[in-house]
C-alpha cells in the first residue's frame, strides 16, 4: 500500500491530513479556531506557527506528505476564507472556511481521493 | 552490501529443457561476462553464473576487488565479446577428463561443480571463442545474439552458500532481448527504488525496526500506526455491512489445537518453537504453548463454543489477529516478509449449497476496496492439489479435492474473472485462490488468498444441526 501510494495517500488515509499555516501572529488565533474544529471531526489536523518564512513552511509540509495545506493571511482572515493547497496538486484558492471544512469531511468520511 | 547465504539447486535436465528465451539470453551473458573478467582478469578463478529472475549473475574469486566502478571496463569488454559474435559450442568430456582439465587450470570450484553433476548425465562444456564452461546449457546460438544487457552490482556470496565456505564475489547482470526492453526495466527498477516502502517508511516515520526487538519485528510508530487503523477501520465498516461478525483471540494457544489443525506437523517449520509451560501441580504434563500463526483454528474453536444451527449459517468471523511466523532471518524483507503481522482474517462457514453465493460476496468485497485504492488491474491464480501427493503434502480426501475443485473453478468461470489454474500450490487442507493486484510501477502483490478447507471442519469436528435435526459436517 506505502509502495502503491508512494507515500501519498489519499486524505481519508494520510498520517497528517491538514495542516494549517498562519502567515503570521495575528492569524494564529483563527487557524486555531480551524483547527479545534477540525479535530473534534477526529480529523489529523496540525498547527506550523515558527518562525519560518511561509514559503519554507509550505515546503515542509510538502516534504512531510502533509495532505492538505490551509493557508490564513490577512486577506482570508478578514474574509472568513481558507486558502487551500493540496499536494500534488497545488494552489488551488481561497474559499469560505465554512465551505473548506465541509469539503474536507465530507470526502474523508467517503474515502474519495 | 548484500550477502547470500543460501545453495542454489542445480537445474534438472527438465528444467533446463524449459528454460525460456530469455534465460537462455541471460544465462549466455552471464558467459559473456565470464569471459570478459578472465580477459581482464586472467587470474579469476570462476564458480557458477545461472540466470535468475531479474537477470543473471556470476561468482568470482579473485584478489581485484570489484565495485561499480569496474563495470564500465568489464561492460565495454563483454561488448566486443558480443561484436566478435563468437558461436557457443557444446562438447563433453568423462568425469575425469572434465576434472583434470580444471585442476590443470586451477579452477577448483569448477572441479567441484563437476561432481554436482549425477552420474549418467552428460557432461557438457560451451565454447563461446577462448572461454570455455562447464555448463548444461541451454545457450542461445552466437554472442552476437545478446544485444541489450547492463552489469547490476556486485555483493558477496558464500560459496555454496555456506557461512564455513570462502566468500566469493557476485556479479549481477541482466539482459533484454533489445535496448528499449531493457530501458524500460531499467526505469521500472528507478521508479521501484523510489516507491521502496522501507525508504519511504524511514522518511515518513511510519514504522522501524530495532535490534532489541528483533529482526522481522516492526513497530508502528504513531504515522504508521494511522494507516494500520485506517484500513481497519475501511474494513470493519465494509465487513460489518457484508454481515461478519468480530471475534478476539489469544495469541497462544496449546499444541495440541495445532495437532487437530494440522498444522503440526505440517506446517511446523514456519511456526516459533513452543514454549513448555510448567503446571502449579507438579503431577500434571508440562504444557507446549505456540504462537498462533494462523487465525484459523481459533475461529473454529469459536464455532464450535457454543451449539451451531443451519439457521446460523453462513456464519462470518472475522479478526485482525497478529500472527507470528518463523521465517529465515535471510528471507526477512521490510515489511513485505515479517515475523509479526497483522492479519484481516475472516473465515466463512457454510453449506455447500450456500458456496457459491458466498464466494461471490467475497470477490465482490475485494472489487470495493481496489476501487477506493485505484488498483485498475487484478487477477486471480486458483492453486489446486496434485493427485500423486495425496496423503502426504494434501489430506487424502480424493474425492473431496475434486469436488471442492470443481466448485470454486465453476465459480471463477461463471464470475468471468480473470484467472490462471496453478496446480500442486495449494495448502494441504484446500484449494486456494490468491488475489494479485498489481501497481502502478507494474509490481504484483498477492493482496488477499481465499482459501476453501473442506478438510479441517471435519478434524474439528465442526458440526450443525440441519432441519432435520441430525448434525452435518460442514
Amino acid at each position: 500500500m506505502i509502495e502503491h501510494y508512494a507515500g501519498n495517500f489519499p486524505l481519508w488515509l494520510a498520517p497528517d491530513q491538514v495542516r494549517l499555516l498562519p502567515f503570521g501572529d495575528d492569524q494564529v488565533e483563527y487557524a486555531k479556531e480551524v483547527v479545534s474544529e477540525l479535530r473534534k471531526h477526529e480529523v489529523r489536523v496540525s498547527l506550523d506557527t515558527t518562525s519560518d518564512k511561509i514559503g519554507a513552511r509550505i515546503r515542509r509540509a510538502e516534504t512531510e506528505k502533509v495532505h492538505t495545506i490551509l493557508l490564513v493571511g490577512q486577506r482570508e482572515q478578514e474574509a472568513g476564507n481558507l486558502a487551500v493547497r493540496e499536494h500534488g496538486k497545488g494552489d488551488l484558492g481561497a474559499k469560505p472556511k465554512a465551505e473548506v471544512i465541509s469539503n474536507l469531511l465530507e470526502r474523508i468520511k467517503t474515502r474519495q481521493g | 552490501m548484500e550477502s547470500a547465504k543460501h545453495d542454489v539447486q542445480r537445474k534438472t535436465l527438465e528444467e533446463r529443457n524449459q528454460m525460456s528465451d530469455l534465460e537462455r539470453l541471460r544465462h549466455s551473458c552471464a558467459h559473456v561476462l565470464a569471459t570478459a573478467v578472465l580477459r581482464l582478469w586472467p587470474d579469476a578463478k570462476l564458480d557458477i553464473g545461472p540466470p535468475t529472475a531479474e537477470g543473471f549473475y556470476y561468482d568470482f574469486d579473485l584478489e581485484h576487488r570489484f565495485s561499480p566502478e569496474d563495470f564500465e571496463a568489464i561492460e565495454a569488454e563483454m561488448k566486443k565479446v558480443t561484436k566478435e559474435n563468437q558461436t557457443f559450442e557444446r562438447s563433453t568430456k568423462t568425469r575425469e577428463e572434465a576434472k583434470a582439465y580444471y585442476a590443470e587450470r586451477g579452477q577448483n570450484f569448477k572441479v567441484e561443480r563437476v561432481d554436482d553433476i549425477p552420474e549418467g548425465e552428460e557432461i557438457s562444456f560451451y565454447q563461446n571463442g577462448e572461454f570455455v564452461d562447464l555448463c548444461a546449457g541451454p545457450h542461445v546460438m552466437r554472442t552476437g545474439n545478446i544485444k541489450a544487457f547492463k552489469l547490476l552490482r556486485v555483493a558477496a556470496a558464500y560459496y555454496r552458500g555456506n557461512e564455513k565456505n570462502p566468500q566469493l564475489q557476485r556479479i549481477y547482470g541482466t539482459a533484454f532481448k533489445n535496448k528499449t526492453q531493457l530501458n524500460e526495466w531499467l526505469e521500472a527498477q528507478e521508479e521501484a527504488r523510489k516507491r521502496d516502502h522501507r525508504k519511504i517508511g524511514r522518511e515518513m516515520q511510519l514504522f522501524a525496526f530495532d535490534d532489541d526487538v528483533g529482526p522481522g519485528l516492526p513497530l508502528w510508530l504513531p504515522k504508521g500506526t494511522v494507516l494500520i487503523e485506517e484500513l481497519e477501520k475501511l474494513a470493519k465498516e465494509t465487513e460489518f455491512e457484508a454481515g461478519y461478525e468480530r471475534v478476539r483471540t489469544p495469541h497462544l494457544a496449546r499444541e495440541n489445537m495445532y495437532k487437530t489443525s494440522g498444522h503440526l506437523p505440517y506446517y511446523a517449520e514456519s511456526m516459533f518453537p513452543p514454549m513448555e509451560v510448567k503446571d502449579d501441580d507438579p503431577d500434571k504434563p508440562t504444557d507446549r504453548i505456540y504462537l498462533k500463526a494462523m487465525n484459523c483454528p481459533h475461529h473454529h474453536k469459536i464455532f464450535s463454543a457454543v451449539p451451531r444451527s443451519y439457521r446460523e449459517l453462513p456464519l462470518r468471523l472475522a479478526e485482525y489477529g497478529t500472527c507470528y511466523r518463523y521465517e529465515r532471518s535471510g528471507e526477512l524483507m521490510g515489511l513485505m516478509r515479517v515475523r509479526s503481522m497483522q492479519m484481516n482474517d475472516a473465515h466463512i462457514y457454510c453449506t455447500p449449497e450456500q458456496f457459491a453465493d458466498e464466494f461471490r460476496a467475497v470477490n465482490e468485497m475485494y472489487l470495493k476496496y481496489f476501487k477506493i485504492f485505484g488498483f485498475e488491474k487484478y487477477s486471480m491464480r486458483f492453486s489446486t492439489h496434485s493427485p500423486d501427493r495425496l496423503g502426504d503434502k494434501y489430506v487424502d480426501e480424493a474425492e473431496l479435492w475434486k469436488q471442492t475443485e470443481n466448485m470454486v473453478r465453476d465459480v471463477l468461470v461463471e464470475s468471468g474473472v480473470d484467472f490462471e489454474e496453478v496446480p500442486d500450490e495449494a495448502a494441504f487442507y484446500g484449494p486456494k485462490i490468491d488475489v494479485q493486484v498489481y501497481s502502478i510501477s507494474g509490481r504484483e502483490f498477492t493482496i488477499a488468498t481465499n482459501q476453501v478447507d473442506f478438510a479441517v471442519p471435519k478434524r474439528f469436528g465442526l458440526e450443525y444441526k440441519t432441519r432435520e435435526n441430525t448434525p452435518e459436517m460442514l
